[in-house]
C-alpha cells in the first residue's frame, strides 16, 4: 500500500462491523457512514445511477474518505485528494517482464562494448538486440501504467 | 465575481462538466449545462450538504464543516458552500478541484 500524504487514521469496516481501527471514533464513524451510504444509495438510484463508488466529507481540519470497505481520516490542508480518490493500477506482469528486459539489454550491451566476447561481430550489429530490447522493456513498462481505477 | 469564477474554473480545469450556485432552493448554472436532471439534483445536494454537517457534528475531529462529495458511477458531484461542481470524475484533478473551489468559496 502506498503511504498517503496526510493520513490521520484508517477505518476498516463490513457492514456495521468494525473490523480494524486505529482510531478511537472507530465505531462512530463506522455508524455514521452507514447511514450516509444508506441515503446516497436511495437517492443514486432516483437519479438513474448505478454505482456508488464512494464520497468523502470535507471538514475544516480533518476530512472523512469513503471507499470499498474502508474509511481514511485525512488532514484537509495536506491530502493529495488525486491520489486519495484514484490511482493507477499496475499490470505486475507487464512490469516485472520490462524490467527483466532492460536489465537483460544492459548487460548485453555492457558485454559488448566493455568485452571482447563479442568482438566477432562488427560494432553495429553489436548494438542491434540491446537497443531492441531496451525498446521493447519501455514499451512494456508504459503500457503496466494504463489503467485508472477508483481507490473509493 | 462570476466572472471570475468562470475564468478560474473553466480554463484551467480538465474535466469539468457544470459549475452551479445554490440560490433559494434551486439550482442556477453558472457555468456549462448540466447532464443531470436539475430538479432531482437537489434533493442529492440537500443530502451531501446535510451529510457534511452531520458529519462534522459527530466527528468532532472533522472541524467546521466545508463540503461533500460523491463519486456515482463515473460523475463525480462536489458541494462546497453553495457552489455544486459535476466532474467527470477520471478526468479531473481532484486536489485542484477541491484547491480552486475552496478558494472560491473564501472569496466569495
Amino acid at each position: 500500500m502506498v503511504r498517503l500524504r496526510g493520513l490521520v487514521g484508517r477505518v476498516k469496516f463490513q457492514g456495521l462491523k468494525v473490523i480494524s481501527s486505529d482510531l478511537q471514533e472507530g465505531e462512530e464513524i463506522v455508524k455514521f457512514i452507514n447511514q450516509e451510504i444508506e441515503e446516497l444509495q436511495d437517492a443514486a438510484r432516483e437519479l438513474g445511477f448505478g454505482k456508488l463508488n464512494g464520497f468523502s466529507i470535507f471538514g475544516e481540519e480533518r476530512s472523512l474518505s469513503v471507499m470499498k470497505g474502508e474509511a481514511l481520516l485525512v488532514d484537509t490542508d495536506r491530502a493529495d485528494w488525486q491520489q486519495l480518490f484514484g490511482h493507477f493500477t499496475y499490470w505486475k506482469g507487464y512490469c516485472v517482464l520490462g524490467v527483466i528486459l532492460i536489465f537483460l539489454a544492459s548487460i548485453l550491451s555492457y558485454i559488448a562494448f566493455f568485452t571482447g566476447l563479442l568482438d566477432y561481430f562488427a560494432p553495429e550489429p553489436r548494438a542491434y538486440l540491446p537497443a531492441l530490447l531496451y525498446l521493447i522493456g519501455a514499451g512494456l513498462l508504459t503500457v503496466a501504467k494504463s489503467r485508472w481505477a477508483y481507490r473509493l | 465575481m462570476i466572472f471570475i469564477l468562470r475564468e478560474i474554473l473553466d480554463l484551467s480545469l480538465h474535466g469539468l462538466i457544470c459549475l452551479m450556485r445554490i440560490q433559494g432552493g434551486k439550482l442556477v448554472e453558472v457555468s456549462g449545462s448540466s447532464p443531470v436532471d436539475k430538479g432531482k439534483l437537489v434533493r442529492l445536494v440537500e443530502i451531501l450538504e446535510n451529510g457534511s454537517a452531520r458529519g462534522s457534528e459527530r466527528i468532532r475531529s472533522l472541524g467546521r464543516p466545508v463540503g461533500m462529495s460523491v463519486i456515482l458511477d463515473d460523475l463525480g458531484v462536489l458541494v462546497i458552500g453553495d457552489y455544486v461542481a459535476l466532474v467527470h470524475a477520471r478526468e479531473v484533478n481532484w486536489s485542484e478541484l477541491v484547491k480552486q473551489m475552496r478558494r472560491v468559496v473564501v472569496n466569495g
